[in-house]
Parts: structure tokens; sequence; C-alpha cells
């Protein structure tokens, strides 16, 4: 047996995950002992950035509609959090942090929940404009009721827990707080997505009228969604407010509403590992291009540009990224390139007869690989199917 | 599910070869600079880097600054905050392990959040032009690494306010930008002085930011006239400043028109200058102070940053820099002072020796009270027709 | 009472700045249903153009008013070429894609101009105060009746354009159903871009009445706008040219009365707040007509 045929057996992909986990945390926890604060910081804010995004994925990607207000529900999460540390002062940071998540989910929650019902009757344009509106008005909101929230001058002298400086945590404890938050919110994001649930929630996608002639209460579970990512998104804002110690209403104003909606577009939208991507290279880049600042919104805007005319499905259109299937259908890819250009650069030099013979030779071969590929994505849609359950076939 | 893990695992990973780790080197100083230069203000934040600059130049030039009988050269990490509260503390956070002491920020909003994270940290701040009362006293409780070479908004507000009384004035009309600590703390502390210098405050003008001021401008207009005021005090940056005086002059309005720090430049490149006849406002430094050290620092800077003047289709420097550069030029000496009397580059060290410091700069001389802010005389400047500068009165 | 009248007035060329914006999103949106987010830019770039050409022209020694024509040939050249290179390769494509372009292109506008010219005001030329004269005791700018009455007439112009002219008839048929339309013989490509000219050419024009009435602008002033007179063409009717009308005049004076009456700062959410009521309870807007979605 090939490595190839061995490597398609589901449970060989289990292990090949499995080891290459294992792998990747060995070496994290090797490396993260000699990290400098720089790099906390910029994990820190990665981690936050892909806990929104990926929040952003589930109503603007899954449910297929464009939300333009997610900032507004990280304004709501981070100022309940902010509020409940400043009228609540606790001795113990950690249950500080662990009840501060709870409550801007909670509320978070609560105010998507009371935004996603009227507001999901409407569809498509009117759908973003009014979501739009709703995250401008909550900020306009907190900005105007300064004698709670501080307004425009913002909450000020919240407790660091996740900022890289937190003597109580040494060096590092803190990026390992934000990274279990974000690994475990995501984990349960993406098992509710694979769950029954989920799909119904992608079936409204794909065509509402029918989902709802099949019998699924689509407002109910278009709300169920809306209010999710809303309370994801509030744990963002909470943990936001964390690290930096201090918010303010710009913080969450329309441009970064539109930061986390185009880190879902470039990611695919649907794609929860695309989501996890492109929010890690573009938090990245934003952090360390800051420099340039308006250099890099003009080179940002271009690109966007670029990739929505030539690319519009992003990094991974609505699949996943997988390990094994990387090592399956990117050799098999990259080898059709290669074939397709030194079919090029023969049929200058052979005779028609002979290239027709070589080429016939070639397609067989290419037919060959087109197949393997065939079969792993067919093996990858049947995963996603699947929700990840292993039938021993 | 363990593909999402693995790919989030992943991104740990290779994101760590981005970075460098830790590195430390003993025998430079390396001085962070935290300022804006992008968005909102830039202009200020581009002066006040260049007034480091200038100083680090100079000092580098004889060696260096001081630090236990050795001289060990000065470095600048500059980054921009873009105006934006987190993205300073950001920033800082970035380069907090490279740096021996903070320069910054530039405005008063930014300067408040890097100064809770720099006083957290034990890391030495000076900024030369936050003026916001609540960069070093906040809440009632100092934060005993931060100081200042400017004077603190509320005092400018005292100051304004016996320049209320030096003119007679009886009825005051007052804006304030809500949205601003800046131009609260200045509004504030002459709002208060009301009973004390002989003068109401008839009416208080509010906004949220500038925008908000240009859409409200001509009720504004009306409601100014209306009460019929002997002085008019506007508390904010050169843009809004400009908004206002326009429109109140055009409207008719010829009487007295006053603020803070913020209008330095405000005449710079500016079309109508004549608007700002009888305008009067309080700042650090005159500029065509004939003084030696004065009258040496412009030419200084003149030299280094020789840009031509300001028109329309450049991001035109002004030959004149504001008194922020001077006041930044001050900080970095201020830091050589503090360094070599502390004798170490140990952050604490540093700290006490700044509290303890007499410092004497191109702004004047200086020394920090309880709440780390410096005891300064403010001279008043107004306009010749032109709009060049001219000397008023010092209160 | 007088003044009153003087906020009234205030708001009715407030209100006409952003009528003339809203024209500008309506069109478009009618015909190829895109919200044009990079529409307020273009008025941003317009302030530019009005500015540097008036100092040209005086340094020629020709009338300023001119500067509304180039300005207008400006914006419109702009409107096209966004319509050519970005949005044409989108006709097909689905509506996220289209609105997170057009909201590329406004970023791309506002930095392009931030590197260029700063974020600083930039304050508008001595030669655009134009005085006031009296009525009874109360006194009226002449900028305010130049602005209202511009709105009157480029309104009427436009209507008359859409409903008398073929072009216009053209631009009706294409919004209505455009394979249609290209059935009958229309050429879709010419009336799409024809309406984006125009729409933009509109927004030249409103953006000589915006230097006219405020006297400072600076790089984000599309931004600002562009939402309020958003939400005056959704207020309206969106695809609706007396809708957008309607709802620039209406956002106006309310905003002004806010201002005066009650707090400035409240001016932001009464705005959102007016959008999220309508579009929850008549989103085709106030002189909209309400199409359910069958099944």
């Amino acid at each position: 047996m090939t490595f190839k045929k061995l490597l398609m057996k589901k449970y060989s992909r289990r292990v090949v995950n499995l080891i290459s986990c294992i792998l990747l945390i060995s070496m994290v926890t090797l490396i993260t002992p000699n990290i400098s604060k720089a790099f906390t910081t910029i994990m820190i804010t990665i981690c936050i950035n892909v806990l929104v995004a990926v929040s952003l994925n589930i109503s603007a990607g899954s449910m297929g509609e464009v939300v333009l207000g997610q900032a507004g529900f990280m304004a709501i999460g981070a100022y309940s959090s902010g509020l409940f540390c400043k009228y609540v002062p606790m001795n113990n940071m950690f249950l500080e942090y662990l009840i501060c998540i709870v409550v801007a989910a909670v509320i978070a929650g609560l105010v998507g929940f009371v935004v996603g019902i009227p507001c999901l009757r409407l569809r498509g344009d009117y759908l973003a404009i009014v979501t739009l509106g709703f995250g401008e008005a909550i900020r306009c909101l907190i900005e105007n009721l300064d004698k709670i929230t501080g307004g425009p001058s913002g909450l000020t002298s919240l407790p660091r827990l996740l900022n890289s400086s937190n003597r109580a945590l040494g060096g590092y404890g803190a990026v390992l707080i934000a990274i279990t938050t974000t690994v475990v919110c995501v984990g349960c994001i993406y098992s509710f997505m694979t769950s029954r649930y989920g799909r119904a929630i992608l079936s409204i996608r794909e065509d509402a009228i029918a989902a709802e002639a099949a019998g699924i209460p689509v407002t109910r579970y278009k709300v169920m969604a809306f209010t999710i990512s809303a309370m994801f998104a509030g744990i963002g804002g909470a943990m936001f407010a964390h690290t930096i110690g201090s918010i303010y209403p710009s913080n969450f104003n329309l441009s970064k509403s539109i930061d986390y909606l185009v880190m879902v577009v470039f990611g695919g939208l649907g794609s929860y590992t695309g989501s996890i991507l492109s929010a890690t290279i573009l938090s990245y880049l934003t952090i360390r291009l800051t420099n340039l600042a308006a250099w890099r919104l003009v080179i940002y805007s271009l690109a966007l540009i670029l990739v929505m005319i030539f690319h519009p499905k992003g990094l991974f259109g609505i699949k996943e990224f997988s390990m094994t299937n990387a090592i399956l259908i990117v050799p098999g890819k990259i080898k059709l390139l290669f074939t397709k250009a030194q079919d090029a650069k023969n049929n200058k030099k052979e005779t028609i007869i002979e290239t027709e013979e070589v080429e016939e030779t070639e397609n067989n071969k290419m037919e060959a690989e087109d197949e393997e590929a065939k079969e792993a994505e067919a093996l990858e849609e049947d995963n996603m199917n699947n929700g990840g359950k292993s039938d021993g076939k | 599910m363990k593909k999402v893990l693995s790919v989030l695992v992943l991104f740990l990973f290779s994101v760590c070869f981005l970075t460098a780790c830790k590195k430390n080197s003993d025998d430079v100083v390396k001085l962070g600079v935290v300022s804006n230069l992008s968005v909102a203000a830039q202009f200020y934040g581009e002066e006040v880097v260049n007034g480091y600059k200038l100083a680090v130049d100079e000092i580098n030039k004889n060696g260096g600054f001081e630090v236990d009988g050795k001289k060990l050269k000065v470095e600048l990490v500059i980054k921009d905050d873009a105006a934006d509260a987190s993205t300073a503390v950001t920033q800082y956070n970035t380069m907090v392990d490279d740096i021996d002491a903070v320069l910054g920020a530039t405005i008063t909003g930014t300067s408040i959040a890097l100064s809770e994270a720099c006083n957290a940290d034990g890391m030495p701040m000076v900024t030369p032009s936050g003026t916001g009362d609540r960069i070093t006293y906040d809440n009632g409780k100092l934060k005993s690494t931060v100081f200042r070479t400017c004077f603190i908004d509320s005092y400018q507000g005292t100051i304004l306010a016996k320049f209320a009384k030096d003119k007679d004035a009886k009825r005051a009309v007052l804006y304030k930008c809500s949205g601003s600590d800046y131009s609260k703390g200045i509004a504030d502390a002459f709002a208060a002085g009301a009973s004390e210098y002989g003068y109401t405050v008839v009416e208080t003008l509010t906004y949220a930011k500038l925008d908000d001021l240009k859409t409200s401008m001509a009720t504004f207009t009306t409601k100014t006239l209306a009460a019929l005021p002997d002085i008019v005090v506007v508390p904010d940056y050169t843009d809004e400043v400009r908004t206002v005086v326009a429109a109140l002059r055009t409207a008719g309005y010829e009487g007295v028109i006053c603020g803070g720090d913020g209008w330095d430049g405000v005449t710079e490149g500016y079309d109508h200058p004549a608007y700002f006849l009888n305008t009067f406002y309080a700042t650090a430094i005159y500029p065509n102070d004939t003084t030696e050290k004065v009258a040496q620092f412009y030419a200084k800077y003149k030299a280094a940053f020789n840009d031509s003047s300001y028109d329309f289709y450049r991001n035109g420097h002004s030959e004149v820099p504001s008194m922020f550069a001077a006041l930044a030029y001050d900080a970095v000496y201020l830091y050589a002072e503090a360094f070599k009397k502390a004798g170490t580059k140990d952050n604490a060290e540093v700290v006490k020796a700044l509290k303890a410091i007499t410092f004497d700069g191109v702004t004047g001389s200086l020394t920090f009270d309880s709440k780390n802010n410096p005891q300064k005389s403010a001279p008043i400047l107004t306009f010749k027709a032109d709009g060049s500068l001219e000397y008023y009165k010092a209160l | 009472m007088s003044q009153f009248f003087q906020y009234l007035l205030n708001g009715l060329s407030t209100g006409s700045i952003y009528a003339l914006v809203a024209l500008g999103y309506t069109m478009v949106y009618g015909i190829i249903k895109l919200i044009n987010f990079a529409h307020g830019d273009i008025i941003m770039v317009g302030a530019f153009v009005a500015l540097g050409s008036t100092s040209i022209l005086v340094k020629l020694g020709l009338p300023p008013v001119l500067c509304v024509i180039i300005t207008m040939v400006a914006t419109g050249a702009l409107g096209f070429l966004t319509e050519k290179l970005a949005y044409k390769p989108l006709r097909k494509a689905k509506r996220i894609t289209a609105l997170i372009t057009a909201i590329a292109i406004s970023f791309l506008l506002e930095n392009l101009f931030a590197i260029r010219f700063s974020s600083r005001d930039k304050t508008s030329p001595t030669i655009f105060e134009l005085g006031s004269f009296k009525i009874g005791n109360i006194d009226i700018q002449w900028k305010l009746v130049i602005i209202i009455s511009i709105l009157v007439i480029s309104t009427s112009a436009l209507t008359l354009f859409v409903n008398r002219t073929r072009m216009g008839k053209a631009m009706k048929a294409v919004s209505e159903n455009p394979d249609a339309a290209s059935l009958m013989g229309i050429n879709v490509d010419t009336t799409i871009s024809t309406t984006f000219i125009i729409g933009a050419a509109l927004a030249g024009l409103a953006s000589v009445m915006y230097v006219i009435y405020y006297s400072s602008f600076n790089n984000m002033l599309g931004s600002s706008l562009g939402i309020k007179a958003f939400v005056a063409a959704v207020l309206g009717g969106i695809g609706l040219i007396p809708g957008a009308v309607l709802g620039g005049l209406t956002i106006g004076v309310i905003e002004n009365m806010v201002a005066a009456y009650i707090d400035p700062k409240w001016i932001d959410i009464i705005t959102f707040s007016i959008l999220i009521f309508i579009l929850l309870v008549k989103p085709s807007g106030i002189l909209g007509k309400n199409t359910k979605e069958k099944v």
C-alpha cells in the first residue's frame, strides 16, 4: 500500500492530525519561555482578533448575511466587563477574569438576541445597513452616556490580566490564558457549527425558502446564530479590555467592524480555518506595519480590491484546511502545474504525432493524479458532512 | 475538531518564527518614542519628534548621555500611535523590553493611556506636550514614574481666567470639546475661576468632536452672538479653533477670543490671518524671544528641518516650529540630566533622579511638584494682521 | 422666532447638500443594487479639486464659478473610472463582494489623500464668502439661498432627464430588468456608466456646495457625510429621486434642530435611530412601495 493510500484511511488521518498537534504544542512550549514582550503582545492581539473573526464567520459566513456591526457587540462585551471590574473589585485576578468573560458573553448575547429578533426579518443589503446602524448606535450611545461609561474619554485603570507586563503571571502566563480562552471558544463554535444546529444554519444560507419548506424554523435558527455570534464577539471584547486596560468608544467604530469583515472574507466566507488564518496574518501585518500608517491602508485596500475581483472566494472558499489533505492534494496540484508548464515547452520542440503520443501518456498520468486528488477531496467533503465522525470505512 | 485545533496551534508556531526574541544592549541608551505621526494632529506629532531628534543628534555629537562616568550613545525607537490610545499602549508593549525610558505621548488622550502602562511597569515617562492633569495624577493616585515638561490644563485654565480679568470681561462664552480630555480640563478650570476672577460663563457650547462642531457651528454662532460676550474661550486644537474663529469673525463678532497651547501654529499657512487679530493664547514659549537660548534653539531647528513654508499641495512644515518642539528638546535634555544624576540606566534610580531634579532648558527652568508637574510661567501671545506672533503679557 | 427661522434655513442648506449626495447613492443603487460606499469619498476628492482649481482660476484671472464645471468633470470621471475598473467585473458576483470592494475603494481614496495632503483641515478660500442680506430683521446668508436653489434646479433637471430623454428611460428600464432591457436593444453597459457619471457629477456639485457652506474640510469628509447622506437616501426611499431629496432635507433639518434645541452630541445617535427605525418599520422608505418577496 502506498503512503498515499494509507493516508486516505480515516484512522490514519486522525493519527496524522494528532501527531502534528503534539509536535506543534511541544515546539510552542519549548519556545515560549524565550519570547519577548513584543511577541506576547502581538500574540494576544492575534488571539482576540481570531476569536472575533470566527464569531463573525458564524453570521457572515455560515448564515450568509452581511453583518457590519460586529464591533458594537465587542464594545458591549468590553464595557460590561470593564464596568463590572470597576464596580465589583475583586482580589483574585483569575476569578475576576472568568467572571468578566461570563458577564460579557451573557450581556452581549442578550443584546444580540434583542437586536436580532427585529433585524433578521430583513435580508441582504437591508440587513447589512441595519446592522451598521446598530453598531454605530451602540458606539454613539456609549459615547453619550458619559456619566456611566466615561464617554469619549473612555474607561481607564481596568485590571490588565492579559497584559504581558502583569508581574503576577510571569512572562508568558498572559499569553497562555489568552490562547486557552481563544482555543476553548473556537472549539465550542466549531463543534456547534458541525452539529445539527450548525447544519440547519448552513441550509438557511443555501436556500432559506427550501429550508423553511423542509420544516426548519428559519427565524429561530437565524436568531440563534446571531446571538451566538454576538456572545463570542462580546468575549473578544472582554479580552480586549483586559489587554489594554483602557477602552474607548472610538476603538469600536465602523472601521473595526469592517476590519473583521475583511478578515472573514479573506479567509473565505464559511471556512473557520480560513478565518483563523486570515485573522492571524492580517493582525500581524497591522501591528508590524503601523509605522507605514496611511500607506499600509492604501496597500491593504488595493490588495482587497484585487482579491475581490480575481479570487472572491478567499483563501479557502467554504472548505476547511486539513493536514492530511494538504499532504494529499497539494503535491498533486503542484505536479499538475509542472506538467502543464512542461507541456508548453515540449510542444515547441517535437513533431505533431510525437506530441500527441506524449500528450496522451501525460494526460493519462494527469488523469490519475486528478482522480487521486478528487478522491481526497470527496473524502474531505464526506468528512465535513459527517462532522468528523468516522464510520471505519 | 482536531483539524481546527491543529491549525490554531499552527498559527502560533508560524508566528513564533516571525518575531525576534529578546535582546539586550548595554552600551546604548534607548529612548522609546510614542507620538502621533498619522491621522489626527500629526503636525504636532512630527514637530515633537523633530525636537527629540535635534536634541539627540546634538547630544550624540558630544558623545552621548553621561551615565556613571561613561558616555553612552542615545538611540530613539520611534513608534506611531495614530492618535489612538490603544495603539499607543500596544506599540509601547512591543518595545518595552528594549528601551530604558519613554518619551511621549504627544496628545493628552494617548498620554493618559500610556502613563498607566508605564507606571504599572515602573518605566520612566516624560511627555513634552501632554497637558491633561490625569496623566500624572488620576483618581487620587499619583503615577510616580510619569513626568512632563509642559504645564497642565488646570493651570492653563486658571491663566485664561486671569486673562479674562485682565481684559475686564464680565460675560464669557465657553466652547468645550467633550470628547477631549485636554479641552475639558482647560474649560472646567476656566469655568471654576468665574467667581474669583469676576466673570460669568453665560453660555457653554459643547461638541463631541470636530465633525459635530462643523455641523453645529451655524447654531453655535447664532447662540454666541445672542449671548453678547466680552470674551469667547476656545480651548482646543487648531482645526477646531479655526472653525470657530472664522465663523464668529464672518458673522461680525469683533471681540476677544482666547485659548490655550493647542492654538500653537494656528495661523501657519492659514488664508485669513486677519481673523486672528484681537485673539490671544497661552503658551510655553515666545518664539521671537530674543534671549540667547531661545534664539539659538530656533536657529538650530530651522537649519536642521528646513522645509519650504506651508503651501497647498504639500504637507508643509512651518519654519517656526510650535512650542512643542522646544518642549520635546527640553525633555531629552531632562533625561540627560536625570541619567547623569542617577548614574545608572535602572528605571527606579532614573525616576528618583527625575523627582529631585532642577533643570534649566529652552522653555525655562523647572522643578517638579508633588504631582510630578513642573512649575512654570506662561506667556500670553497675540497676533498681528499678517498672522505673525506678538507678545502680550506673562500671567 | 427669528432664531427658529435661522435654524430652519441652516437645516435646509445642510439638507440640500445631503440631498445632492443622496441622489448619487439612490441612482447607483437603483440601477445596479449596489450601495456605493465610495460615493462619500468622491465628494472629498471633489472638495480638493474645487479648492485647487479655484486657486488656479484666480491666478489665471478667470471667473471662479468655472471651478464648479471643473469639479463636476473631475468627479464624473472618477465615478466612471471606479465603475469601469472595479464594479463592472463584479456585476455577476455576490453582493458581499461588491460591497467590500466599494468599502476598499473608499479606504483607498481616503488614505491616498491623507498621504498627499495630511489629515489636517484645509480652509475654503475667501472667494467663497458671499456675505448676507436682510429680510425684516433676519440675517440671511447668500450661500444658504444659493445652495437650496441649486438643489431645486438639479432635481428638476434630473427628473426631466430621467422621464423625458431616451437615456433616462433606458436607465429606468435597466433598473427594472437588465436582461430584458438588453434584449430590447439598450446598451446596458453604457447606461450604467452614464448613471455613475451623472451621480458622480452631482456629487461634484455637492462638494462645491460643501466647500462654500463649511469653512474647512479634510480627507475624512467622505465618511461622515457619506453615512448621513446614505441614511437620507434610505429614509426617503432608496432608488427614488424625490425620496433622496425628501430624506436629505429631513435629516438636515432634524440635525440642526437637535443641535439648536437639545444638544449636538445626540445628533449621531438620533440619525442612526432614524435609520434603524425606518428599516424595521418600512424598509422601502417614506416614499417607497412595499414589495413582498414571492415564493
